[in-house]
């Protein structure tokens, strides 16, 4: 209190100084000034949401309100990535297996003894026709097929000798394959292969009593122009009409014997040499 | 100026603590009335802290621009006053810093052949000066301005503003004894000044 007193008069003066008013434009240029502010401030808003457009993760993470996700998300998506490679991998390869075991089933029966050929010859040839039938649009194709080597004998005779070709190509991959177990005695297999055929020339009755063309003998392993399209159409118009159109039976037998012997020749031939 | 408004509100009749609140609230009305209220008194405080209109001026606009950027910074632990003083003071020490620095520079780069294009500041009234003064408010001011800036921010809040000591403690972050032993140093200070202005004229 005693200070106070003693500057009493110096406190006095100095409260009694005439008050500094702000100026009438003071509040105008204040708000001004905000204005300002505020365009900047939303300018630099704009300016950071237009970076935020562009960005992928932060489209995905949204305005990165939860940068925790990221790290997470990676994980999973990185977890999702491997199991599809391993399973996809793991599929590719359960389908490669039954391919291989079933060129292995091949290589084997084709490395079978001629004798065993003969006695799963009607198998062989099941098998032969339904990869025939699991060829697509066969049935029109050998339709056509027939139908114009009816029309031009030359072409039909080009095309037997094609396949004979083909056929005899066929055989002596057979018997290459074969060749290691038939070189005890190679001409024996000769002539069982000889007797075979002949044998499968004795059987269409077989065919016919079945009314199956499928235990045809006659068509060739890989005979793919005359003799599919020969072992086809009886098919179609047996199942069809049945044991009714002897006729037609008849002419189909006779078709597939000539085939099958003039096969039967040159197979003969090439051995022989 | 963007901004809720309220209108339910009679501003006059909340306290600066409400406002500020209300403020925070994205309220602009509470920011013009604590503007209404404080505008003159920072100014006036201002102009006597740097003796000068334009810049006190221009300081309180800034300080206010600050409170506008930061009122979400102001907690309801202190008086908003304090806060507020405590802005302005910030600022205007600021400003005079730099201010003193451009000066330093200015004299670095004299040139005596040059003619000079400033005024040093003098710490001392001359007393030929003080023989043509007439008005009293002018030789106060000058007397204020001669005193040390750790005794003008404190007189100038005490005797001008009126604050009492705990508040120009906060402000100053000083303790309540230095504020009271500074303010008394100053005063005495200035009494010695204006006793010096005041003598010739007596005689």
């Amino acid at each position: 209190m005693d200070n106070e007193e003693k500057y009493l008069d110096i406190s006095r003066k100095l409260k009694n100084l005439e008050p500094v008013k702000a100026s009438d434009n003071f509040v105008h240029n204040l708000h001004s000034k905000i204005v300002e502010i505020e365009a900047e401030k939303r300018l630099e808003h704009e300016k950071k949401f237009d970076g935020d457009r562009g960005g992928f993760l932060k489209n995905l993470f949204g305005n990165m309100q939860y940068p925790w996700l990221v790290p997470a998300a990676g994980f999973t998506v990185l977890i999702f990535f491997v199991f599809y490679i391993t399973f996809l991998n793991k599929n590719a390869s359960e389908n490669n297996q039954p391919l291989l075991s079933d060129q292995k089933t091949d290589i084997s029966k084709q490395s079978n003894p001629p004798a065993e050929q003969n006695k799963t010859s009607e198998t062989g040839n099941d098998k032969t026709l339904t990869g025939k039938e699991n060829l697509p649009g066969k049935d029109i194709a050998g339709d056509l097929k027939t139908e114009k080597n009816e029309r031009n004998p030359s072409i039909t005779e080009e095309k037997k000798q094609y396949t004979d070709r083909e056929e005899t190509g066929y055989n002596k991959m057979e018997l290459k394959a074969a060749q290691p177990e038939k070189n005890k005695d190679r001409s024996d297999a000769k002539n069982d292969e000889i007797k075979d055929f002949a044998k499968k020339e004795n059987e269409p009755d077989i065919i016919e009593n079945n009314g199956m063309i499928a235990t045809e003998p006659q068509t060739g392993e890989s005979s793919v122009s005359t003799e599919s399209v020969t072992s086809n159409e009886p098919e179609v118009k047996l199942k069809s009409k049945g044991p009714e159109n002897d006729s037609l039976k008849k002419k189909l037998d006779d078709k597939l014997r000539r085939i099958n012997k003039s096969n039967l020749e040159k197979i003969r031939e090439e051995i022989l040499k | 100026m963007p901004g809720k408004l309220n209108p339910d509100l009679n501003y006059k009749n909340l306290t600066d603590e409400e406002l500020i609140l209300e403020f925070q609230k994205e309220d602009v009305n509470a920011f013009n009335e604590i503007v209404y209220r404080y505008k003159d008194r920072i100014i006036n405080f201002l102009y006597r802290y740097t003796s000068s209109r334009e810049e006190s001026e221009d300081i309180a606009q800034e300080a206010f621009l600050r409170l506008y950027k930061s009122k979400h910074l102001y907690r309801e632990i202190g008086k908003f006053s304090t806060w507020f003083y405590t802005i302005a003071i910030n600022l205007a020490k600021t400003h005079l810093r730099h201010k003193k620095n451009y000066r330093t520079i200015s004299i670095n780069n004299y040139d005596e052949n040059e003619e000079k294009d400033y005024e040093l500041t003098a710490n001392v009234i001359a007393p030929d000066e003080s023989a043509n003064a007439s008005n009293e408010n002018y030789y106060i001011q000058k007397a204020i301005n001669a005193l040390n800036v750790k005794f003008k921010e404190v007189v100038i809040l005490r005797d001008i503003q009126e604050l009492d000591y705990e508040e120009i403690s906060k402000i100053t972050k000083l303790p309540l004894g230095t504020v009271k032993s500074r303010i008394n140093r100053g005063r005495e200070c200035l009494k010695e000044m204006l006793e010096q202005i005041y003598k010739p004229k007596q005689i």
